[in-house]
Formats: structure tokens, sequence, C-alpha cells
């Protein structure tokens, strides 16, 4: 790895919000919209814009369903998010001296 | 929250902490779910592999055929109640379920084989029900006890 920890950041994980939607989603191999607003104690309006934003970069999957005739949300990281999710969380380690 | 503020490196770790605790929280009820629903589900299966050795079809096709009906209706009722209470699943533990479910599935595979051998004593039946459910059965304690 080279250069300073401070140029790895990921600028997609900068926002508070989406920083902490990656972080929730690590925990899991998915979760429903309901479950990550409460996590994360955020409007449905603003999860599912993050979420969105999060989905266009690649960094996280979105399924629609219906539970009875109920329509439901998932996500979860893909295999790209995942990596430049683990990236980010290292460089972070490493700038705080954690690592 | 802010969603626009943006934080430094020692805030950002600590609010990762803090989501992924609660995520783990929320997600410790996932997985008590999927571990019942994978105990059940192998109970289920252990039950119609060691039952087909009773009603076998050759012998009482009523029987056969009620037995797999009741089989059919109480996974798809099992199925829908885990697909309505299901939020979300602590990491790793679909593969662990795919792991357990394939390994059962298995297990009835030869239990069914096994019919064409002949009939086989009440000990050997309650055998193949443990063996049959043995492996989704272990994987749904481990899911609850994690």
């Amino acid at each position: 790895m080279s250069g300073h920890a401070r140029e790895r950041l990921n600028e997609d994980f900068s926002n508070p919000v989406r920083l902490s939607l990656m972080g929730s989603l690590r925990a899991v191999d998915e979760a429903d919209f309901k479950t990550l607003k409460e996590t994360v104690g955020i409007s449905d309006s603003v999860l599912s814009r993050h979420l969105s934003a999060l989905e266009a970069a690649g960094y996280v999957r979105i399924k629609k369903g219906y539970v009875g005739k109920r329509p439901r949300t998932w996500a979860k990281l893909t295999s790209s998010g995942q990596e430049a999710f683990a990236q980010h969380v290292q460089a972070l380690k490493e700038i705080t001296g954690l690592a | 929250m802010s969603s626009e503020e943006q934080m430094n490196a020692d805030e950002q770790l600590a609010a990762l902490n803090v989501v992924q605790q609660r995520m783990e929280r929320a997600s410790g009820y996932g997985a008590k779910l999927m571990g019942v629903y994978c105990v059940i589900l192998g109970l289920l299966i252990g039950s119609l592999a060691a039952l087909l050795q009773v009603y076998r079809p050759e012998k009482n096709f009523t029987g056969f055929i009620i037995l797999t009906a009741l089989f059919v209706i109480a996974v798809v009722a099992i199925s829908l109640a885990y697909a309505k209470l299901y939020r979300s699943l602590p990491r790793g533990f679909s593969k662990l379920y795919l792991r357990g479910f394939f390994g059962s599935m298995a297990l009835y595979m030869i239990a069914v084989a096994m019919l064409s051998a002949g009939e086989l004593g009440w000990g050997v039946t309650a055998l193949t029900w443990l063996v049959v459910a043995a492996p989704l059965c272990i994987t749904g304690i481990v899911m609850v006890r994690k």
C-alpha cells in the first residue's frame, strides 16, 4: 500500500449517513429498510436518497419485494462495496494510529 | 444526525462503532429467528424422511400423499412466517444456512434411496429422522447461541 492513508480515504464515505449505512451493512448479510432506518436514526427520505447514491456508486445492492401485500426493501453490500469500505476503514485506523 | 456535517477520522471510527453495535443488536433477533427456522425445517425434513419408511408409496399411497401434502403445507407455512418476521441477518449466516440445508437434503436423498432396500426397523427409522434433521438442527442451535 502506498501514499499517506489520508489519500486512501474514500470521498463517497465521508458523509456521516453513508458511512453509517456502510458500517451497518458490513455487519449483516442484508437488512431491510426499517432496520437500517432505526439503526442509523434517519428519516425515510434521507435513507432512500443515500441508499440510492450508494447503489449508483456500485457499493450497495437494493432488492425490492413484497411480504404479503406490503412492499419491502432490502439492502446489502456488493463485493466492491465491501472492498472499498474495508480500505476506507483501514485508512481511518492508520490515520488515528489504531492500525 | 446531520447528513451534511463532515467528520474527522476519530469521529468516523467512533460513529462506526456505534452503528455496528446497534446493527449487531438488531441482527441478533434475525439470528435467533433464522436459528429457530432452521431447527423446525430440519425436524420437518427429518420427519418426512423417517415417515416415508412407514408410509411407503407402494404400500400406502394415500398415506404417502397425505404425508407429502402435510409436509409441503408445513414448510410453506413456516417459510411465510419467517419471511414476514425476517428483517436482517448477521454476516455469514446465509452461507451457514445453505450448508445446513444442503447437508440435510443430501442425507434426505440417501434416506429416500434407502426405501428400495426394503422395510427398516423402528430403530433405523428413528435414526434416519435424527441423522437427516441433524445438519439443519445443529446449524439452527449454533445460530441461536451466537
